[in-house]
């Protein structure tokens, strides 16, 4: 029986090292990314130059550069004024943005979840639909509205359709789905109102799905790109992922800088999310 | 009255995004679908012949043949192997270091990622397409899968093996069931982040990649360049349809 | 619960590191040195301004400065002083050509007051400086040539009063480089001298004839003016201000921040300053630019926008800035190169910002637009012009900018007028969205004569739908042996191999990439690469790799390494801009063909001044046999037009529209057209024109001079085109018959697959196959 046991452990712990080794090669970028951000001018050209210039051959990556600087990121932090003012607009849309998702989407993804409707089913189907169109099919009917709307060229037009994505509400749709009938039936019986069940059972059970999609969402809006340059003329709104420059040799390093910065909310928000999402997922109650 | 008293709760809790997703995405579609009859500029009513021409055009014809090659291919290998890897990882204790590491590609912005690939892979193959693909969401999907499996009551697979079933048996007549919620979460997700990959197409190939890459959005994004708004909008239309039926069957399966 | 423990120690770095990054990010803010927030405050300046124009037109906010041309006609050379007389008299000396311009009812008539002995005593003593006292005492540097030697020049220190005597002053400077450069009066006559070298700035007491040390200045300055106590230096990158009592330099960040962020670099350029500046009033600092005039109280916190550039002829780019002044009345003076002297009076009864407005729309920035809606805006103050660059950034896209071009069309706010230089024409024309603009030209033509041909050949069908306003011609020129037998692209290849032979070791094309060399033949093989229907040649595209390639080898084999490394060092520049897409990469790159370390030169004739100095080129002794002639690639006579004009069909303002196309290509602008040549018939003459009295002895309107890295020093005439020039230009342009506009698309595959092959790692099968694929898709959609 020991063997055994030990037989399982040494596989066990295999299967765990051959998991985390794909797992660097698959951060292998990140990696790369962050070594390339405190290269010199010198290193870089040597790494890049092949690739910017013919768009072909192979790249030697240093690990360790030859001369490492921060110059990148002190020319970022400190040189860089509008850095800060599209990493605050960065934050200020994404904070609303999810804000605004969990308002709207949270009760509708309740609403779908619990109430039994006719043609709730289709409703459902056309927020699916509506969540898979390329951005390009509405941009165009988008911007009049939001033009409509004089929301043109302020953070409103891009916050507010994101608010009303039908992204989230998918996503805790499912966290919701987990819930068993049984509970908010029993809930019903002891009387509690309908609000008090979405309060409680709801949303105190379905944490995981809503932190799902708070995590989600957030990714996704950190890093938008279309929505933004579309409805947004003036530079000074811009979020921080408009500002990767094309990237030529000469900016790489700055480039990688600012991807670096860029990244650290994102992982923060990674880091902090996981268990959560996890933990709501898991432990979702009496199951049945 | 409990009929009327579902109904009005249901109401009472979906409004703010019913009304929400009226004005900026429904009515905004809606205008599109009034455009794809008529001309562009002159506002002639044009009834199908819009329809007709994408239809028959061969960059359309060539972006939708490669959107479902590669939605076919990159779809069912990340469920798969995601489901795989999640099975593995299932049985095995504090690997929450390896879901951080496969979740980091999740945060990497694009433009980023296409440098880094520019760099070692420079192809604009399908083959590279789908390897981006995976390598971003595999990650999520197998936390997805991990969760899911987490949720399959474990007397059932007690009850399975007490009944002699083997682990094949067991897998695919107990787990996969329990998991038919997962699936369509999955899918749907898997879905959404194959539109994505455009991104990644673009800023490698341009507007005219390589014949392999070329998908629909690059169709709809030159098109939008070239004023051919019209067009634009019968596909959009024809897209939409598509995926609506496509969807409500997917539902309808899952939920059975 | 070790995980927990373990992901909020994670956590908490990471909040921590976040805080200090954000902290990072505030306390720079908060730090007075640091050059964000000048950055910041330059930035608001900036929005203030715009702010400024924004304000008013959401209040209906009235009031702004309206000029009037009082002075024209006259030409100023070189540099002009200015200066208040003590009784009143406004003055613009122009020394170097012994003019005096005054007026005497504040600004409004002037005349011209020249002074025998004036006039002899600066024939004496060449003025490389002057200055006015209010007391109408001029001083100048004399350069005097030194007895005995052929180009040893002395600076000497003059005096001229007003009584006609003259008296020398000398200064002793501390080293043999140092010379006198600048000089400025104050109010009490005393005079300030500047001496490049030592950086010296010199208190000069014009009656006792002794000079004094007063301060060291950090960098060289071209312009001081001492006013109210307060010394004024113009340098490079700052405006020096001294406070003669406390004997110390004054500290004036904002100041130091708005000219950091709105000018690169402060300057005479030769020509007329890039930025100029005086004092006002009340301790009070005047800049005048591109952008405007701007006002500033010495140490105070804003810098607040007077006039409007884009209102103005202060944003004209043909006109710099000689001099400007104001009077007690706050109406100001400047004086332009060109000779034109202009007013500008506060009209508040004009709307501040007219409430009329058009937009005029291209993807990159297009000087004769600036050109146009300077003269446009200065002839109709009512009416204000927005111009829209599509890609005035860098990360933005052609495409980017198109969709959102679109975009604004199709929601009825699109632009008045459209520049569609490279924009597809067609694509435009068809769906309607451009205007006939014959009756325009027709009107034009009729009245000032215009290229109809140039015109024409860009049309598909018979609406004019448009127009552009200036051109380029692609030539060939060389020695005789090589350049005679090339006709078409091919036999340029073989001329090309031919001078190699020849010429081992040094750049045969001026331009060593891939790309850049496919870019530069591009205008005159792209033409023939698109049959009637739009579809490929095939075949021409297949020719021109090949011989793209054997022209790519000939460069690099032999071309000094350090000199492609410098190239391609060089190529892109610290803001991401690449060298080879800028629009004077086109241009004739004849450094190597005028030291005859290559035997022939190519590239386009640019504007009216590249065609004169092509043509002096056979002058030159050595290149005499030089034969000039139309470069033939795979097609020939071909033009590239530029500043391709259309009006929006939807414009809610189409008379301003038409009136401002009409004035592009009106004899008015396209005289003083700088880049680019005429497309109105009778500008092109005018373009030529020189001032007899102005030619050296030798006949030559200008020298250019040179010197190589090694230390070559390479000089040469350039003589004015005579009516036999502008005969053979004119019939060259008559030949003219086939426009090359560019096809981004199908350029853009060229480019990245016709590398591939240039560079030997693709071969011509597959290059050719991607490259129809892609253009393939293109045709289909």
């Amino acid at each position: 029986m020991r063997v055994r046991k030990f037989l399982r452990t040494v596989l066990e712990t295999i299967t765990k090292l051959m998991f985390i080794a794909a797992g660097i090669v698959i951060c292998a970028p990140v990696l790369l990314v962050v070594t390339g951000s405190v290269m010199g001018k010198g290193d870089l050209y040597e790494c890049l130059a092949p690739v910017f210039e013919h768009g072909t051959g192979f790249v030697t990556w240093k690990l360790i550069p030859q001369y490492p600087t921060i110059e990148n990121y002190i020319r970022l932090l400190f040189y860089t004024p509008e850095f800060f003012v599209l990493f605050w607009n960065s934050v200020k849309m994404v904070s609303l943005i999810l804000l605004g998702q969990m308002v709207v989407g949270i009760p509708a993804a309740w609403a779908f979840a619990t109430y039994a409707v006719r043609g709730k089913n289709v409703l459902f189907t056309i927020y699916v639909v509506l969540m898979l169109l390329p951005f390009q099919v509405t941009m165009l009917s988008s911007y009049l509205t939001l033009d409509r709307l004089s929301l043109l060229d302020t953070h409103w037009a891009v916050i507010f359709p994101a608010v009303f994505s039908t992204f989230p509400i998918f996503v805790i749709y499912g966290g919701f789905q987990a819930i068993p009938r049984s509970l908010i039936e029993a809930a019903r019986i002891d009387g509690a109102g309908e609000v008090y069940i979405f309060f409680t059972v709801g949303i105190g059970l379905g944490k995981g799905g809503i932190l799902s999609a708070l995590v989600l969402g957030f990714l996704e809006y950190w890093n938008m790109i279309e929505q933004p340059f579309a409805f947004l003329e003036n530079k000074t709104l811009w979020p921080l992922s408009l500002y990767l420059p094309e990237i030529s040799w000469t900016q790489a390093g700055f480039a990688f800088a600012a991807s670096v910065v860029m990244l650290i909310p994102a992982v923060f928000v990674f880091v902090m999310g996981q268990d959560y999402l996890e933990q709501g997922i898991i432990y979702s109650g009496l199951k049945g | 009255m409990k009929r009327f008293r579902e109904f009005a709760y249901f109401m009472i809790f979906i409004s703010v995004s019913l009304a929400g997703v009226l004005i900026f995405v429904l009515i905004p579609f809606a205008d599109v679908v009034r455009r794809s009859f008529f001309t562009v500029m002159s506002g002639e009513f044009a009834g199908l012949d819009n329809y007709k021409t994408v239809i028959h055009n061969q960059a359309f014809r060539l972006a939708v043949k490669n959107t479902l090659h590669f939605v076919s291919v990159a779809i069912p290998l990340l469920v798969i192997i995601g489901l795989a890897a999640a099975l593995v990882l299932s049985k095995i204790r504090d690997i929450h270091v390896i879901k951080s590491l496969y979740l980091f590609p999740m945060a990497m912005p694009t433009a980023t990622v296409v440098i880094v690939w520019r760099m070692f892979f420079y192809r604009q193959d399908f083959e590279s397409l789908v390897v981006s693909y995976l390598w971003k969401n595999t990650g999520y999907t197998i936390v997805l899968w991990l969760a899911g499996i987490a949720g399959i009551p474990s007397e059932l697979i007690e009850a399975s093996k007490v009944d002699g079933a083997n682990k094949f048996q067991c897998l695919i007549f107990v787990k996969l069931p329990c998991l038919k919620g997962s699936v369509y979460t999955i899918v749907i997700l898997s879905f959404l982040n194959s539109m994505k990959i455009y991104r990644e197409a673009f800023l490698v190939g341009g507007s005219y990649p390589r014949k392999d890459i070329y998908l629909l959005q690059h169709t709809f994004n030159n098109w939008y360049v070239n004023l051919e708004f019209d067009k634009m909008a019968a596909a959009s239309v024809l897209v939409a349809l598509v995926l609506f039926v496509f969807i409500l069957l997917f539902q309808y399966y899952s939920q059975s | 619960m070790r995980k927990k423990s373990i992901v909020t120690k994670t956590a908490a770095l990471f909040m921590a590191t976040t805080v200090g990054v954000m902290s990072i990010g505030c306390s720079t803010k908060d730090q007075t040195t640091s050059n964000e927030r000048n950055s910041k405050i330059s930035t608001e300046t900036e929005e203030s301004s715009s702010e400024y124009e924004q304000d008013e037109t959401v209040t209906g906010g009235m009031g702004r400065y309206i000029e009037t041309n009082v002075l024209e006609g006259e030409t100023f050379y070189d540099k002009v002083e200015q200066q208040i007389l003590s009784d009143g008299q406004i003055v613009f000396l122009n020394s170097l050509k012994k003019q005096k311009f005054v007026s005497k009812d504040n600004g409004t008539t002037w005349n011209m007051e020249t002074d025998e002995s004036f006039s002899r005593f600066i024939e004496e003593h060449y003025p490389a400086a002057s200055a006015i006292a209010k007391d109408g005492t001029i001083a100048i540097v004399g350069m005097d040539k030194i007895e005995g030697t052929e180009s040893d020049y002395e600076y000497n220190l003059y005096i001229y009063n007003t009584d006609g005597t003259t008296k020398q002053i000398s200064i002793p400077l501390p080293d043999a480089d140092s010379n006198l450069r600048t000089l400025a009066f104050d109010e009490q006559g005393t005079l300030y001298a500047f001496a490049s070298g030592c950086k010296i700035i010199y208190q000069v007491d014009v009656n006792a004839g002794t000079a004094e040390k007063l301060l060291t200045l950090e960098d060289t300055t071209d312009l001081i003016e001492c006013k109210d106590g307060i010394l004024m230096c113009l340098t490079f990158e700052k405006i020096f201000l001294y406070d003669l009592e406390k004997k110390i330099f004054i500290e004036d960040e904002v100041l130091d921040s708005f000219a950091e962020q709105n000018y690169n670099g402060m300057s005479w350029t030769g020509g007329g300053y890039t930025a100029y500046t005086f004092l006002g009033a009340d301790k009070t600092i005047y800049i005048a630019g591109e952008k405007g005039l701007y006002r500033h109280v010495i140490g105070g916190g804003v810098v607040e926008q007077v006039i409007d550039g884009s209102l103005s002829s202060l944003g004209d780019p043909t006109y710099s800035i000689l001099a400007m002044t104001m009077n007690d009345k706050n109406e100001f003076l400047a004086a332009y190169n060109g000779g034109k002297i202009v007013k500008f009076t506060y009209d508040a009864t004009v709307p501040s910002v007219p409430n009329d407005k058009i937009t005029v729309y291209s993807l990159s920035e297009d000087d004769l637009v600036k050109q146009t809606i300077s003269a446009y805006q200065t002839q109709y103050p009512n009416l204000f012009i927005e111009y829209q660059i599509g890609m005035d950034e860098g990360g933005v896209t052609r495409e980017d900018a198109l969709k959102k071009l679109n975009t604004q069309l199709l929601s009825g706010n699109g632009p008045d007028v459209i520049m569609l230089d490279g924009i597809n024409v067609d694509t435009y024309a068809e769906k309607g969205v451009l205007m006939d603009l014959s009756d325009i030209v027709n009107e034009i033509d009729q009245s000032e004569g215009l290229y109809r041909n140039l015109i024409e050949q860009i049309q598909t069908g018979d609406q004019m739908y448009a127009v552009p306003a200036k051109f380029f011609i692609p030539v060939l020129l060389g020695n005789e042996d090589y350049v005679g037998k090339a006709n078409n692209y091919q036999s340029i290849a073989d001329m090309a191999e031919k001078a190699r032979e020849t010429y081992s070791d040094t750049s045969i094309l001026s331009v060593c990439s891939a790309t850049g060399i496919m870019r530069r033949f591009m205008p005159v093989c792209a033409p023939t690469w698109k049959d009637e229907n739009g579809q490929l040649n095939q075949s021409k595209i297949r020719e021109f790799l090949e011989q793209s390639k054997r022209l790519y080898d000939v460069e690099m084999n032999g071309t000094p390494e350090e000199y492609i490394e410098q190239y391609k060092q060089n190529l892109i520049d610290e803001d991401g801009r690449n060298y080879e897409e800028e629009k004077y990469f086109m241009m004739i790159q004849d450094t190597f063909y005028l030291m005859q370390q290559a035997p022939f030169a190519y590239g386009e004739v640019v504007s009216a001044s590249t065609y004169r100095d092509m043509l002096s080129v056979p002058r030159i002794k050595g290149l005499e046999d030089t034969q000039i002639k139309l470069m033939s690639g795979q097609c020939e006579n071909v033009y590239h037009p530029g500043s391709i004009a259309g009006i929006n069909t939807a414009t809610k303002n189409p008379d301003a529209a038409k009136q401002f196309v009409q004035m592009m290509l009106g004899a008015t602008v396209q005289e003083t057209m700088q880049f680019g040549l005429p497309v109105n018939k009778k500008a092109l003459p005018v373009q030529f024109a020189y001032d007899e009295s102005e030619l050296g002895d030798d006949g030559g309107q200008y020298y250019m001079s040179f010197s190589t890295k090694d230390g070559t020093h390479f000089e040469y005439v350039i003589y004015p085109v005579k009516q036999e020039g502008i005969d053979k230009l004119e019939a060259w342009i008559t030949q003219l018959d086939t426009p090359y506009l560019s096809d981004t698309v199908l350029e853009t595959a060229i480019y990245t697959e016709g590398v591939k092959y240039l560079e030997g790692i693709q071969d011509i099968d597959a290059t050719l196959k991607a490259i129809v694929d892609s253009v393939e898709i293109y045709l289909s959609e």
